[in-house]
Formats: C-alpha cells, structure tokens, sequence
C-alpha cells in the first residue's frame, strides 16, 4: 500500500512537468491538463495499491490523464467530439513509444512568459506548471495571500486558452525578448529551492536540481545569449555550497565560516567554465555580474582569502542592472566587509525603513553591524526582528546565537 | 490613410485569412440606444467617450494568437494609435 503511494509520488514529482507540458502544448489548455493530470494521479492513488505498480508509471498516469482529456471534449459537444476522435488517432500514434513523449517544457515555459501573459504572473505560472509547486508555496514566494495568487493563476490559464496563444518555442526574432521572463523565473525556482537547505520540506526538495536542470535546457538551446549562460554559472558556484551551508549537527553556518572542503569543486570548475563563455559573448548582464560576484567567493579555494573590494565593486555594476533589495543589502554586506560597520551602516540607512519591513536579510545584517560597532540594545532590536522574519528554524539559532 | 488601408486590407485578402471586417464612420455619427428596465433611451453620441475611438474592424481567421499579433502589428492603425487583438466568442 506504501509503495504503491510512494511509486505515484515519485513518478508524479519526477515528471509532473514533463508530463504537463506535453498535454498542455497538444489541448492547449493548461487549465484542463492540470486537472486530467491531477485525476489520474488519484487514479493511481486508488488502483495501485490493488493492482501494482505498473511497469512505466510515466507511460500509465500520460495514458490515464489523455483518457480525461478526451472524456471531457466528447461531454463538451458534437464539434469537440470530432476534434477529439483525431487526437485519440493521434495520441495512438503516439502511443507506439509512450516513453519517448517529446519534452515540451521549454516551450511551456516560453507561453508562460508571453507578452500577452499579466507580468506579474509569469513567473508564478511557470513554476506552478513547470515544476509542480502548489499556489500557497508560490503564494509565499512572492507575498502575496494564497487565494490571490491562486485566482491569478487561473486568470491567466483561461487567458492562455481563449486567446490561443501558440505553443512553441518562439522564432529566433522574438525568442531573446521573452527569455528574461523565462531566467527570472528559473532563479526564483533555484531560489525557493536554495532556502529550504536540510532538504526538509517535501514540496520543495530537489527543485534547486531542476531549476539547474532547466538552466542547463535554457543555456543549451541557447548558447549565444550570455544571460542564459550567467544564470546557469550562478546556480552552479551556489549549488557547489550546498553541503557546506549546515554543519554535522544541522546548525547554520555562514558563507565566511563554511569548511571549503565541503565547497564542490568540480561543480564551481563547471560554472567557471560556463562565465568564461558568458564573459566572451561581451554582453555584461545582471546573471552574469551575480555569478562573478560568487566566482570572487569561490576563489577562497585557491586563496584562502575573499577580495572583498572585488565584491563591492561588482554589487555596484549590478545595482546599476537590476536595484533589486537583495542587491542593495548585500552591497551594504559587501561595504561592512571592505571598508568597515560603519560603511556597511551607512549603506543601510540609506535604503527606506517601509520597504525592508518584513525584509530579513536586511535586519540580520543591520544586527550584525550595529554589533560590531558595539551598539548592543540596538544590535539585539534588529536581531528580534530577523529572528521573527525566519522561517527557517537553523538560521532562527544562528540569529539567536548572535543575539547574546 | 486610406490608402494604406486598402493596401493592408488586400494584403489580408490575399494570404487568405480575411474573413470579414468593416471601417466606421467616425464618432460624431453614432447614436446610443439603452433599454434598462424596457424603456427605451436613445441618446446622441457614442457609448464611451473615449480618447480612443474604434474606428473599424477586420475578422481573421488565424491558427492562434500569436499569427493574430503578426497581422494586427501590420495594420496601419497601429502606428497612428492601437490595434486590439480578441478571440471570437466560440458559439
């Protein structure tokens, strides 16, 4: 009974993605795939533990979720039943080699980031059908209440399905315009799957791999844009730290702390390789200036030592591409290291108090500097709040470890 | 103007994806009739009183939205003000 639970659960978050891009791109519909995906993953839930786990789960749940689909277009009238019949003759065809279903992810993920598409759900919208994650982790990514992001989300699928925007990787003319849309939403993935570090989270576990994955899919197919190059060397010198970001006992250990011999070498080799590549396209690029800021960090292999008048130099080009609030404090990081806390201070007292509220990163650091400068009621304020802002319990010890 | 329209307009007609379509009058022309309730009000002027103004439409037939954008980018409304792109309601 187990098994059969964890052989659906495994088949579904190794190709949930996979699977829905492929019945989404031939319905073009997202919304109905979603749920002909959903059906026949309780469909599994329900039959195997009786029948056994068949031998190509994948093969089974497409099977099941096409039976939906075609169920469905005959209930919704005579014109669909038509269109239906051709995609069972189709889907039949298809069926000769049900493992080699083509992989239509990159295109789903180029509908997802369409002009016609609200902005603002772009990127909510790849992750929740590229990469399976449910509204309310989407939701708290990007702060903003479940039901919102949920009604979104389903705005945006009807929107997809009655303007009948095309499901295909754009011509070569159009494609570099739509890509930003697409890297964002990659590193906002990698992103969610980088906080949850111990691998604890089961919604988020092995997401930073497949945000890597589709990074790796991204700068392939597209090898002369340096952006797509600089996410993926990005998510590689942050992936190389992975194993050095906990100690033994699980407690939080700093970037300037982590044991280099946990630092993966062979992966930091990789993504320098891939920056190199980036740097000789001469396209400088938000991505990019992120990845060169972690190849200064990575250096500390080599030195011991990390140049931090590089880091603030390089924080200050990508402020000029993107001002974005982790840039700015992590300049101010960067300032506190290279010159001293009062810098670092000055730095975030310049940035306005009502946009770093709910911030943490910022009052982490804020604790951190007015320590150092030996303010300690204050220091011990900013730490409260940080220590309020983390969800994550490590880094809450971390915070309170400082605060004493 | 006019003749960049019928210019477009043969260019529709002979890609074959013209199904239909007409330029309108200009605004000052309209009449509004509203009918809450069963009473009929029939009113002098346009319905909205926009900055922009419908000034005609054209019916393509198009696999999707994207050929659609293509040929909307084309029409020379565009440059002057805007071309809306809508699905056809499916009935």
């Amino acid at each position: 009974m187990r098994d059969a639970g964890q052989a659906a659960e495994l088949a579904a978050r190794v190709s949930y993605g996979r699977l829905l891009a492929y019945l989404a791109a031939r319905w073009r519909d997202v919304a109905r795939a979603e749920d002909a995906l959903g059906d026949a993953l309780l469909a599994a839930l329900e039959t195997w533990p009786r029948t056994g786990v068949p031998d190509n789960p994948v093969a089974w749940l497409l099977t099941a979720a096409r039976r939906r689909l075609v169920d469905g277009a005959r209930h919704a009238g005579v014109a669909a039943a038509a269109e239906a019949d051709l995609k069972i003759m189709l889907d039949e065809r298809a069926d000769a080699s049900p493992a080699a279903f083509p992989d239509e992810r990159l295109a789903l993920l180029f509908v997802c980031a369409h002009p016609a598409i609200d902005e603002a759900a772009r990127t909510p919208l790849m992750l929740q059908t590229v990469l399976g994650l449910d509204a309310a982790r989407i939701a708290s990514a990007f702060l903003v209440a479940p039901a919102t992001m949920s009604q979104r989300l389903v705005r945006v699928k009807a929107k997809i399905r009655e303007a009948g925007i095309r499901f295909e990787i754009p011509a070569p003319g159009e494609l570099a315009a739509r890509l930003d849309a697409v890297l964002e939403a990659i590193y906002a993935a990698y992103g969610s799957g980088w906080e949850d570090v111990a691998g604890s989270d089961p919604r988020r576990r092995g997401l930073a791999e497949e945000a890597i994955w589709l990074g790796q899919l991204v700068a392939r197919l597209l090898p002369d844009e340096p952006e797509a190059q600089g996410l993926l060397a990005l998510m590689l010198y942050c992936e190389a730290r992975r194993a050095a970001r906990r100690d033994a006992a699980g407690a939080y250990v700093p970037l300037g702390f982590q044991d280099l011999r946990r630092w993966s070498r062979p992966m930091i080799e990789e993504a320098e390789e891939v920056l190199a590549g980036a740097a000789r396209l001469k396209a400088a690029g938000r991505f990019q200036l992120e990845a060169a800021i972690q190849s200064v960090h990575a250096q500390r292999v080599r030195t011991g030592e990390t140049d931090w008048e590089a880091v603030t130099l390089l924080y200050e080009g990508l402020l000029r591409h993107a001002p974005t609030m982790g840039a700015r404090v992590a300049h101010a990081a960067a300032l506190g290291e290279a010159r001293d806390a009062e810098a670092g201070l000055a730095a975030l007292d310049a940035i306005p108090p009502d946009e770093v509220a709910t911030y943490q990163p910022y009052w982490a650091l804020r604790g951190h500097v007015l320590k150092a400068l030996g303010r300690a009621a204050e220091a011990g304020e900013a730490y409260e709040r940080a220590i309020g802002l983390s969800e994550d319990p490590a880094v809450r010890a971390f915070l309170l470890g400082r605060r004493a | 103007m006019q003749y960049t329209i019928l210019v477009y307009t043969t260019a529709l007609r002979e890609a074959g994806v013209m199904v239909g379509g007409a330029g309108l009058e200009p605004p000052p022309t309209a009449t509004t009739v509203r009918q809450p309730g069963g009473k009929r009000r029939v009113q002098d002027g346009p319905f909205a009183d926009t900055k922009e103004q419908l000034g005609g439409y054209y019916v393509i037939d198009v696999p999707d939205l994207d050929r659609a954008l293509e040929w909307a980018a084309r029409c020379p409304s565009a440059a002057t003000g805007a071309a809306e792109v809508r699905p056809n309601l499916r009935m």
